[in-house]
Order: C-alpha cells, then structure tokens, then sequence
C-alpha cells in the first residue's frame, strides 16, 4: 500500500467517524440551521450608521456564518488534536507503519473539506431565505477564500494545541482567541460604524479581509481580483501560521 | 444549619472568583460593552422604526452574556456531577445534595447581580443613556429571577441529557435560540406577524428583560412592569418542576 493510498484509506475512515459524530452534526448542521432561522425571521432589520444601512440577514451571514463555521470546526479539530497530544497517540503511531503526518493528514482532509461544503451550503441557503447573495459562478470564486479560511483555523489549533498542557486549557484559550473575532473583523458589526483608528486595526486580523472578499464577491458580484489587498494580509497570516504550527506542535515525537 | 452553610459559602465562593472560566465570562461581558460603546452612530432600523444599538443592547447585555455563560458553566457542573455520581456520594456525608447545590446556586446568582451591575456600570461610563434613579435597585431581583431561571434551565438540561457532551451541545443551542429571541440584541418588535405579541410570553426571560431594560432606560419603577415580572416568575416557577424532575437532586 502506498503512502497515499494509505493516507486516503484514512481520510475516508475520518470521514465516516466523523459524519456519526454528534458534534458535527450540531457544529455543521444543526448550529448554522438555527442562525439562518433566526437570520430569517429578523430579514427585516437592518443596521443604520451614519448615512449607510446594511441588511442584518446580508451582514450575518456572509459574516457570522463564514466565521462561526470555521470556527466551530477548528474548535472540534483542536479537541482532537489537543487528545492526541496529551494522550501521547501520535508517539505511539511512530512505531506503526501509519505516520504521524498520514494520520493528520486524514483528519485534516474530512475537516476541510465538510466546513468548506457547510459555509457554501450556508451561503446558497442563506440565498434561498431572502439574503442578497448571488448563487452563480460567484460561488465559485468564494472556494480559495473558503480554503484560506480553513487553513488559517486549523493552523491556528495546531499552535494552541501545541502550546497547552490539557484539552481543558487549549479549549478555554480556544475560547478567548475566539471571542473578539466576532468583534473585529466585520463578521457581526458593521466596520465603518467603529472609530476610524480602529477600523484600520481591524484590518490586520486575519479572518477581516476574508469576510469582506466573501462580501465583495456574493453581495456585490465583484472579481476575486478586486480583493488584492484585502487578500495580502491573511495571505502572509496563513504563511505566518502554518510555520508556527510546524515549530508549536509536535507532528513527530 | 448555618454553621454549615457559612463555609460552604466561603468556599464556593472562593472556588468561583478561582474559576477562569467565571473570570472570563465577568471580562468579556465587560469588554463586549465598551466595543459596543465604541459604536456610537450604529442603529437599528425596521420598517420605519429606529433604535439607538447600544441603549437598546445595553440593559440585555449587561444580564444575558454573564446569565449565558454561568448557565453553560452550570450545564457543564450539573451534568459532571450526573456523570460521576458526585451527589449520590455526597448523601452519605452530613451535607445535603440540597444545600451543596442551593450554595452553589446562590453564589452564581450574587455573581451575576455583581457582574450585571459592573457590566451596566461600565455601559454608562462608555456612553450609555442609563436613567440614575433609586428605581435601578429593582435590577436587583430582577436580575437575581433571570440568573436562578437560567440555572434551573441548565440542572433541566442536565437532567434531561445521557452525558456531558450531549448536554454542553445541547446547552449551546438554547442558549443560541435564547440569545435570537428574548431581546437581549435584537429586537422582538422586528419580527415578523404575530411573535411580537407571543414570544414574550413564549420564551424565558423575555418579559423580564423587557422589564430590566424599561426601568434601565427610563427609571420607571416596577410596578409599571408588574406583567413582564409574573410571566419572567411562571418560567421561573416551570424550569424548577423541570429542573426537580428530570435532575436527580438526591439519589433516592
């Protein structure tokens, strides 16, 4: 069996524990069902500043439903990898034929591929209910943004996973790095409606210039190409993150 | 009695303000308030209504995001002590499960009243229009009815789920549904046909945040609020029934 054929072996096997997991189900289904109900119900409120108004239902769900998911799926994947650190399972998978990184790999395949599948089922769903989204080539073009999204999250739980002791403190940190992501990057609240000092800041989190593409492209209609700086930033984020990652955790004991 | 109750007090006490789970919900409700604060011009329209955002969110916030995490903490509590037997050992000791819990219990509804107060404290400081009346101490019990509802809610859930997992999860998708529609940031009144008119009596603490808001905003005095007050009290009164039969309090 070949390296590769032994690594999709255990993506697909990931695949199916992961599909009878009720944590996903409640993560990837049932959790972002509830926030289009809810965004459904409210698609007549609107958020006024200054002379703009933007639709709660737009803003919420290329916003809130962009990071909530990613997050909700870096949350379960750092559970995970969290175990397999203090359990000591990626030492005791050295001495098989299976590599530490095969088994990573085949974690990190599922997992990237089901929350990208989620956000653009939100999306299109998010459309159906009466979000000004445009379900076209637009889509499309969202799925590099969605694979941004998605690498940033998961390197972000490698380097929490790595730098805690237990599960316990990486979800509790998990948490904390969480929470003022729904702040500051757009993803609730309108950016233009904080003081201009800290509009700017915002743009230098990662996820920030993420959601405005996501935005640009479903709401607006405009090209990917349109993003370059919005873009640039996360870009050197996920380079940033993805070495933190290789140097924080330990793949191979 | 009391010779046993003071120093069970003491202790949770202690044991919460040592929690860095407790911590973090009593910061970031605080920090969410002044990011709220920082947003000045933000309003809320539907129809041709508009609301100033952070008046309208401040009163609600300032109770639901410290009630939203003590009741994911309780979930999380009750359920462990489900999963491990932890009451049924203890009645084998001197202490009731009934007064180990009872403490536990009154100690998160004092930390909530503090916390809610600290919150509503900085929300003003940040820019927020609160009425300074006497009135504002009937926050108090107000306050207190929607910490002890939402811990009766969380002893139901534990009570009523197979294990802590399940619980947390479905812990997190009340307190999600319960976030969507009791007006704690958006508003009832924008929803669509009849719910204005239902989900104040159709969804704990509704009508009691109503009622905390009014009196924050305006320095009304309770007596203006005595519906909102009865229901938030027949949802308390209904999640204890729930809470004393599905969660096993004693291990009889």
């Amino acid at each position: 069996m070949t390296a590769i054929t032994g690594t999709l072996r255990l993506a697909g096997a990931s695949t199916r524990q992961l599909l009878r997991s009720s944590e996903v189900w409640a993560t990837m289904i049932f959790f972002p069902g509830a926030l289009l109900a809810v965004l459904w119900l409210f698609s007549k409120l609107r958020f006024e500043f200054g002379k703009e108004a933007a639709s709660l239902m737009d803003l919420w769900v290329t916003g809130m439903g962009v990071l909530s998911v990613a997050l909700g799926n870096g949350h379960a994947f750092l559970a995970n990898i969290a175990t397999w650190k203090a359990g000591g399972v990626l030492k005791r998978i050295s001495v098989t034929p299976i590599t530490p990184g095969q088994l990573i790999i085949g974690e990190v395949i599922p997992r990237a591929v089901m929350g990208m599948i989620t956000i653009l089922g939100f999306l299109v769903v998010g459309g159906a209910l009466g979000a000004n989204i445009r379900i076209g080539s637009e889509i499309i073009a969202v799925i590099p943004v969605m694979a941004m999204v998605t690498v940033i999250g998961i390197s972000v739980a490698f380097i929490i996973a790595g730098l805690t002791r237990t599960p316990q403190n990486a979800n509790a940190v998990d948490s904390a790095v969480s929470f003022p992501l729904y702040l500051f990057t757009g993803a609730m609240f309108p950016l233009s409606a904080f003081p201009e000092w800290l509009e700017e800041a915002a743009q230098f989190i990662p996820y920030t210039g993420l959601i405005a593409t996501v935005r640009g492209i479903v709401l607006d209609g405009r090209p990917l190409t349109d993003f370059g700086p919005e873009l640039a930033i996360p870009a050197a984020w996920m380079v940033l993150l993805v070495l933190a990652a290789a140097r924080v955790y330990r793949f191979v004991k | 009695m009391t010779t046993q109750t003071m120093p069970l007090f003491r202790a949770s006490w202690k044991m919460m303000l040592r929690s860095r789970g407790v911590i973090f919900a009593v910061l970031a409700a605080a920090v969410q308030v002044v990011v709220l604060g920082l947003m000045g011009d933000l309003g809320f329209g539907f129809g041709d209504q508009t609301l100033d955002f952070f008046d309208y969110v401040l009163p609600g916030f300032a109770v639901f995001l410290v009630v939203y995490q003590l009741q994911d903490i309780m979930v999380a509590v009750a359920s462990s002590y489900k999963a491990r037997g932890i009451l049924k050992r203890l009645a084998t000791t001197p202490l009731s499960p009934f007064t180990f819990i009872g403490v536990q219990t009154l100690t998160y509804v004092g930390l909530g009243v503090v916390a809610s107060a600290l919150v509503l404290t900085i929300g003003k400081l940040v820019g927020g229009k609160l009425a300074l009346a006497a009135n504002l101490l009937w926050l108090i019990p107000l306050v207190a009815l929607v910490v002890l509802t939402a811990l009766a809610i969380a002893f139901a859930i534990a009570g009523l789920t197979p294990n802590p997992q399940t619980a947390a999860n479905v812990g997190a998708t009340i307190s999600f549904l319960l976030f969507g529609f009791t007006g704690v940031m958006l508003p009832v009144e924008a929803l669509p046909g009849a719910l204005p008119d239902i989900v104040p009596y159709a969804v704990p603490y509704t009508s009691l945040i109503e009622a905390i808001r009014g009196i924050a905003l305006t320095g009304d005095s309770i007596t203006a609020y005595g519906e909102q007050v009865l229901v938030g009290g027949v949802w308390l009164a209904i999640a204890f029934a729930v809470a004393a039969i599905s969660y096993r309090f004693t291990e009889e």
